[in-house]
């Protein structure tokens, strides 16, 4: 080894250890002072280091990024983030290897007699428009929260301004639609009203069927580490397996699948019944809702009023002995529940995420969830509220606030609103009408719709996907995804970075542009919206999807389609550069060179935005910072000021002064928030005598949604390289099963081969077994049910009805 | 070479804690930092990053240590052998 070599060794060794000390200096501080002469990055001889957010789940960490000759080469936890204090988990310090995969996508393909043929991206481009041009509206837009807000934000305008077409939903609808629901039915409009911060100042933390120590392990780790100081502060782990969170929880309590919803009606019960409504909050604060005129009739998604009285009859037969007859849960982990919130010396964080939301009730649980910290008092102190989370890096950023669901427009507005519609039809200089009053196919109908022939009512010909990978991830796959293969005059293009599941049915594959290839905005779990700067080049031809879609507006614009004007006749994403000339974006070579693109979208969104108090920062000031909390509120000083904690007055500028807590935007106009009552509804499939367990998926640690970039880092793959089935030790002796024998897991829908695991990192309880969805060579999704809240129309992944049998090898 | 800086943080039992601390500089591919309360910081250089994980493991095992946190991984001269996990 040189010494020259030596030297660069000890060079980074240094840099390593200076980056361990700095955090241990500053974890555990709620703000993160910079220290004088400031808090210097890593110096690796050459490496140029750039901020970022994390590419996967819905934290919202941020990474500094080590760039040497056009690639990435480090990552380093950013010191200087809120949100994870220099920490990351095992796959944000992996995530700069996901661009390097060797499989990467680099030329638009086209199918042609069933093979995949280089085709260039004029002609892709001019294929999809043909494809439009003949059907406008049989054509249909899937997204995800893993879009960015520019991106998601130019798709939408696409769609419902210059196609007058609603048909756009994103992958989101299959992970936090049931949030949205529950939180626009309880306080008028979406998204918490908390944050993070909650994690540092709660005496409790109550999880509601989430495993937040392999779901979100940095904010995990951020409430351990109190522990680890010696805070005397409970974790209860509402669960239905036991998981690495139940390792570490004080108290597990193991309950039935869908019994949740009688479970926080039971800690109703209690509160009631032990005289601890926080009375004055109460009544100043929040009015009671039912979900029908009477019992029997279908429910609503904002119901009735109620009167307290009628509330209290309702919810009084879900006592503890007869809620523990439901749920499994004894009596006194009931009781223990009811004490607890009934006690208001403690500070109650409650976190939810998919168990929840996943749900065929989702939107119930989560009103429920909200109603007992209402009716309690739980709520307004920080560390003292529900809060729900995402497992998407911005599903709340361009999903709930660009609006990138079939019923939305940016701003939390809705299409079939007619106000609200006129209103974005204004912002975006059109003429009135254009924007279609009906909302388009929910995700699930999207694809059923997609899947079925056209001459027996399926009205989507051609589908769009872009950043996600339906073909794996969308529920019972051989109805919503894989009949689509006998059908050849439907039409399915892919924009991704990799080949998927989904590109394995798809007539034309765009290749993508990811990450620090882009320019990028997203939008985390507290409201936080985050920036990040192109940083290295895309392989071969890929390119934004975000140019893309401009790029399709633009062929359309040249070919005539009257919707890619606005009102004046200018293209639809008209902009102009810095001494006022049209830029001309559509043009690849142009794209970042004229303007900035995703700054002039965001901005050209950001009005949206101010309507319903979601008032998202400016540009500049994104830049400076590692994301900022909406609503940014501009101060008589000139800065701008973030909102940790909305609707109290003590943190949001848009209370009114003397109110103390002020619901501004909630539903009946009167500034105050629902109090729930929604009965327990068993599942739409339970276990019987032919198939006898319950079947429950998710996600492990290591792997990332469908594992197209996290299964292509050695690191992670080695380390859980496929799915299995998770089950009891008691079922597998009763079936002769041993860990690792290969069994085949049946539904109604379909089956799959995959090894079992008996006592693994997870534990199912008898009667139930576990299988993680990552693995696209074991597609547990065949097996699952498209059955959905009524509501939300989020689909329930995680209790269907299974049997188990060995495998003949 | 891959070069990874971890936060390990230990128990609070300093015979236990110590116990750690000679076993990680026993150990090949460790520089130990300085301690802060309860937490270390500790540097790992491997010539295989398939390693590093298996160190990471091994490390979270050793009974005295509560958690490790990565907050930095370098690894330029350690390109990934990324494989085709399609089907």
């Amino acid at each position: 080894m040189s010494m020259f070599e030596t030297t660069r060794r000890e060079f980074i060794r240094a840099a390593a250890m200076a980056a361990a000390s700095a955090v241990m200096g500053s974890r555990g501080l709620a703000e993160v002072p910079a220290p004088p002469g400031g808090r210097e990055l890593p110096m690796v001889p050459g490496v140029a280091w750039n901020k970022a957010p994390c590419r996967f789940c819905g934290t919202g960490c941020h990474v500094q990024v080590g760039v040497k000759d056009g690639r990435v080469v480090a990552i380093s936890g950013d010191r200087l983030a809120e949100v994870n204090q220099g920490l990351l988990c095992v796959k944000g310090y992996h995530v700069g290897h996901i661009l390097y995969g060797k499989d990467r996508l680099t030329t638009p393909l086209l199918r042609q007699n069933g093979e995949l043929k280089p085709i260039s991206w004029d002609e892709a481009i001019g294929i999809i428009a043909q494809r439009i041009m003949a059907a406008p509206k049989q054509f249909a837009m899937y997204g995800s929260g893993q879009w960015t807000v520019p991106e998601g934000y130019a798709a939408n305008k696409f769609m419902k301004a210059g196609l007058s077409n609603n048909h756009i939903d994103p992958n989101a609808r299959l992970c936090m639609a049931s949030a949205v629901t529950g939180y626009i039915s309880t306080y008028g409009v979406d998204e918490p009203y908390n944050c993070y911060d909650d994690l540092d100042h709660c005496d409790v933390l109550l999880l509601w069927g989430n495993n937040f120590a392999e779901m979100h392990p940095v904010l995990f780790s951020r409430f351990i580490d109190r522990k680890l100081k010696g805070d005397r502060i409970t974790l209860i782990d509402l669960t239905t397996r036991f998981t690495r969170t139940s390792e570490r929880a004080d108290h597990v309590l193991t309950f039935l699948p869908q019994s949740d919803l009688a479970i926080a009606n039971c800690i109703a019960q209690q509160v009631l019944a032990a005289n601890a409504v926080a009375t004055g909050f109460v009544s100043k604060h929040c009015t009671f809702r039912k979900p029908w005129k009477k019992p029997g009739d279908p429910q609503t998604l904002m119901g009735e009023p109620c009167s307290f009285a009628e509330y209290q009859q309702l919810v009084a037969e879900y006592t503890p002995e007869h809620t523990a007859k439901i749920s499994g849960l004894p009596v006194e982990q009931l009781r223990m529940l009811g004490r607890l919130f009934c006690d208001k010396s403690k500070k109650i964080t409650s976190l939810w995420c998919m168990g929840m939301n996943q749900h065929t009730q989702g939107t119930a649980i989560n009103n429920l969830v909200h109603a007992i910290h209402l009716l309690s008092g739980h709520w307004g102190r920080p560390g003292d509220g529900p809060q729900s989370l995402t497992g998407q890096p911005s599903a709340c950023g361009t999903v709930r606030e660009v609006g990138t669901l079939a019923h939305a427009l940016p701003g939390d507005l809705r299409v079939d609103v007619p106000d609200q519609a006129a209103k974005a039809e204004q912002l975006w200089h059109l003429p009135p009408g254009r924007i279609n009053p009906k909302p388009g196919h929910h995700t699930v109908l999207m694809w059923e719709k997609f899947c079925t022939p056209s001459e027996q009512g399926g009205d989507i010909d051609t589908l769009w996907v872009q950043v996600t990978n339906p073909g794996q991830s969308l529920p019972h796959l051989h109805k919503l995804f894989e009949a689509k293969a006998k059908l050849p005059n439907k039409f399915l293009i892919v924009s991704d970075v990799y080949p998927t599941a989904t590109t394995q049915l798809a007539d034309l594959i765009l290749p993508s542009a990811m990450w620090v290839e882009k320019n990028g905005i997203y939008g985390n779990s507290e409201r936080r919206t985050q920036q990040w700067f192109k940083m290295v080049e895309p392989p071969g031809q890929a390119r934004d999807d975000c140019w893309q879609t401009l790029a399709v507006a633009r062929k359309l614009f040249d070919l005539g389609f009257p919707g890619m004007k606005d009102k004046d006749g200018r293209f639809l994403f008209h902009m102009t550069d810095a001494n006022g000339q049209e830029a001309q974006p559509w043009i690849w070579e142009n794209y970042y060179r004229q303007v900035n693109v995703d700054e002039k979208l965001y901005e050209e969104y950001r009005p949206f935005t101010l309507i319903k108090h979601k008032d998202v920062a400016p540009y500049a000031e994104l830049v400076k910072s590692r994301g900022l909390r909406w609503p940014v509120v501009k101060q008589p000083d000139g800065t701008w000021k973030e909102t940790r904690y909305r609707f109290l007055e003590e943190f949001d500028d848009y209370v009114a002064k003397g109110k103390g807590v002020q619901f501004y935007h909630s539903v009946a106009k009167d500034d105050k928030a629902f109090i729930w009552f929604r009965p327990y509804v068993p599942p739409p499939e339970v276990p019987d005598a032919e198939y006898p367990l319950w079947l429950d998926t998710g996600r492990v640690l290591e792997h990332w949604h469908t594992a197209t970039m996290t299964g292509r880092i050695p690191q992670l793959k080695r380390a859980v390289p496929q799915a299995y089935v998770e089950i009891n030790r008691l079922d597998a002796q009763a079936l002769g099963i041993q860990s690792g024998d290969l069994v085949r897991l049946e539904t109604r829908r379909g089956h799959v081969q995959l090894p079992a695991l008996i006592d693994g990192r997870g534990k199912c309880p008898p009667g139930h077994v576990f299988v993680p969805f990552f693995d696209e060579s074991k597609l547990i999704n065949r097996l699952t049910l498209d059955a959905h809240c009524p509501f939300s129309k989020e689909p329930d992944y995680k209790k269907c009805a299974a049997r188990i049998v060995k495998a003949k090898v | 070479m891959q070069t990874c800086a971890w936060v390990v943080t230990l128990t609070a039992d300093e015979p236990r804690a110590e116990a750690v601390r000679q076993t990680l500089r026993g150990a090949g591919p460790f520089t130990l930092g300085p301690m802060q309360g309860n937490n270390l910081a500790v540097v790992v250089e491997t010539t295989d990053p398939h390693a590093a994980q298996a160190w990471h493991e091994w490390a979270a095992a050793l009974p005295g240590v509560e958690n490790i946190e990565v907050v930095f991984v370098h690894w330029e001269d350690a390109a990934p052998e990324v494989t085709h996990v399609h089907v």
